[in-house]
């Protein structure tokens, strides 16, 4: 259940509206919204706060205060002079109405709703009748308009899907053309340019075999004299579940190899990235001089194509972007500090190209690589960050009101279950209750294997896009 | 407060039975009224109704000042009978949009109008001595007695009337007041003025 929360405050009252809204709701393309109340607090400043009123009552309540309120404002519009009489008497008395009372003031008479105080009516004037009027009618319009908003989410999710389907079709077709490339590269060359990477391990979502076909191409006569025998203990590309993400490749392997298998030396089949200490380096590395150890694995286990899976540079967010997101670390708004957008493979010589800082670091020189958002998914300091990142993607929609950014510090102890939630500032306390935290008792990330405890920042952003960094 | 949704459109604005031209010409009368309580209020002229109607799209129904004066002047009320023509239930939509749309404009202005004038009755104090509506009530009762026939009106029905238009103009202000005003100029149609 996915939690709504609106505010409509007009200069004389605010409404609030808390609900609920059924994730089936995508599905359905309507929202099934379920315990909606409303507060209505008159809050004129003109007015001591004693003698302020809040109302409260449930959706049945709130339509009819809507239907009350706009009728009586139409038929008062109607009468030729300010002084007519527009009461319009309620079919039950328990029902709220409002009719005229003097010159410029109506009164509200409140019927059953729910109200903290003692009084049955509220005399308002034309100003505060019309801000009631607005922030009711803002509310009337924005529950007719919630099918076109939960259209436009589960429209949202299809091109996200398609898209990576496309990057991972790209990475296997990168990875054929590879398979064919002409063996006359050296082996000390091939650390580098025949490479296999992949998204990260820690990456969940999108793992390999699900874009494997769920049965290998059969005029491939080749293929199963050539296997090694790892893979010919194995069903032909059949069983995806037991594929762990540092296992994907070899199942990625039969598809791509099998034309010819031998040309490929167990050395070509993995990315081997050494470690760099250049911390204030910002070029992009060479592929001599690698700095990173992706997807470590035994030269002998695999014959591995290089298989690139790469962002397109314009899903990578600038620098700049990431300064507009409010993040208080200097380092985050340090012109120096640039991160290469075009991370590119070649596909003659298939470099990879990478940047220089990546892991020998200490934690709070990474405050960095987390907040690059996509591309920081290759280059996180620890799983966890990844995984904090991957779990608000799947659980967290922005509120359609959601002007800021909204950062909680979560601390998670070292078994990788989330221990505590700080908001930082109004606007994250005030959605708290939509983010969808997981439950302390229940494993969050994986555990963690130096601290107890780690501290991760969560940055949530109106558009939709969602940071991890480590917070110290 | 102020509008930041999409333009009204005429699509807003539908009506099941087209009026009467009796109804007709109460709803020019009131349309009309209203643009004189705005005009009393703030700076409006007949270029900011023309560039109004240009912001809305709507320019095709109010091209110049000569065809905008033909359509006020077709309020049956007006002193003038020269060049009058016929307000047709487009060009009444049109001018509902274009006097929310200045109204929402005029908010702030409009709202604190009324607010003074509930403060002033409030205080049993007379409205005129607030600058603000003072001059709104003489700019609306000297422009009503010059362009309107019925010149001989009562003083203080007019001004009941300037203030009354203007707590109107505090509902149409809003974002979906050019559905208020049709509606009311609906129903208003079948009342005599």
């Amino acid at each position: 259940m996915v939690s709504l929360v609106k505010r409509y405050t007009p200069p004389t009252c605010s409404l609030e509206i808390v609900g609920k809204v059924s994730p089936l709701s995508i599905y359905l393309q309507k929202p099934n919204l379920k315990e909606l109340y409303f507060q209505l607090h008159f809050d004129d400043p003109r007015f001591a706060a004693e003698t302020q009123i809040t109302v409260t009552g449930d959706r049945h309540l709130l339509d009819s205060l809507c239907n009350t309120v706009r009728e009586y404002v139409q038929n008062f519009l109607t009468q030729p002079t300010i002084t007519s009489n527009v009461t319009k008497l309620p079919t039950s008395s328990q029902q709220p109405y409002l009719h005229p009372q003097g010159v410029t003031n109506h009164k509200l008479h409140l019927g059953n709703l729910n109200r903290q105080s003692s009084p049955q009516s509220i005399l308002l004037s034309v100003v505060q009748l019309f801000d009631l009027a607005h922030a009711l009618e803002e509310y009337s319009q924005e529950i007719a308009s919630l099918p076109e908003f939960y259209r436009g989410q589960s429209k949202k999710a299809i091109p996200l899907f398609a898209t990576a389907g496309i990057i991972l079709a790209v990475g296997l077709t990168v990875g054929v053309k590879l398979s064919h490339q002409s063996p006359t590269t050296s082996p000390s060359d091939s650390v580098a340019k025949n490479s296999t990477s992949e998204i990260r391990p820690t990456s969940p979502k999108k793992p390999l075999s699900e874009v494997i076909p769920p049965q290998p191409s059969t005029n491939q006569p080749v293929t199963p004299a050539i296997l090694p025998p790892t893979l010919q203990k194995r069903e032909k590309l059949s069983p995806p579940s037991p594929v762990t993400p540092p296992q994907s490749p070899k199942l990625t392997q039969p598809s791509v190899t099998s034309t010819q298998p031998s040309q490929v030396k167990p050395s070509q089949t993995e990315l081997v990235i050494i470690p760099q200490p250049k911390p204030q380096s910002t070029q992009p590395k060479q592929p001599e001089t690698p700095t990173l150890i992706i997807n470590p694995q035994p030269p002998q286990t695999e014959k591995k194509p290089p298989i690139l899976v790469l962002k397109s540079p314009s899903e990578v967010p600038t620098f700049q972007d990431n300064s507009q997101t409010n993040l208080s670390s200097p380092e985050l708004s340090s012109p120096e500090t640039t991160f290469p957008n075009d991370l590119s493979l070649n596909s003659s010589n298939t470099q990879l190209i990478i940047p220089e800082k990546i892991e020998e670091e200490k934690p709070h020189e990474n405050l960095l690589k987390p907040s690059l958002d996509e591309t920081a998914s290759l280059f996180d300091y620890t799983p966890q960050i990844a995984e904090v990142r991957n779990y608000f993607q799947e659980k967290w929609q922005p509120p359609t009101d959601l002007q800021q950014t909204l950062q909680y510090r979560l601390v998670i102890n070292k078994n990788g279950y989330l221990q505590t939630v700080i908001p930082l500032g109004y606007n994250a306390e005030f959605y708290l209750q939509q983010v969808n935290f997981p439950p302390t008792s229940v494993s969050f990330v994986s555990p963690f294997s130096q601290s107890e405890t780690q501290t991760i920042r969560l940055v949530l952003q109106p558009d939709g896009n969602i940071l991890t960094l480590l917070d110290n | 407060m102020l509008s930041q949704l999409k333009p009204p459109t005429f699509k807003d604005l539908s009506v099941k039975k087209t009026p009467d031209n009796k109804q007709l010409d109460n709803i020019k009368t009131h349309l009309d009224l209203l643009l004189l309580a705005l005009e009393s209020l703030a700076e409006i002229t007949s270029d900011t109704i023309i560039t109004a109607a240009k912001h809305l799209k709507i320019n095709s129904t109010i091209t110049n000042r000569v065809e905008l004066w033909r359509l006020r002047q077709s309020n049956p009320i007006r002193k003038s009978s020269g060049g009058r023509k016929k307000l047709d239930i487009e060009e009444a939509k049109s001018l509902v949009l274009i006097i929310c749309y200045l109204a929402n404009k005029h908010q702030e202005l409009i709202r604190r109008g009324v607010t003074l004038l509930e403060e002033s009755l409030s205080q049993n104090q007379s409205p005129h001595q607030i600058t603000l509506l003072g001059d709104y009530i003489d700019k609306f009762t000297n422009t009503y007695q010059d362009r309107m026939e019925e010149d001989e009106t009562n003083y203080n029905k007019l001004e009941q009337l300037g203030f009354k238009l203007l707590i109107d103009l505090l509902f149409y202000s809003d974002e979906n007041g050019h559905r208020r005003l049709w509606l009311a100029l609906l129903d208003y149609s079948k009342i005599n003025l």
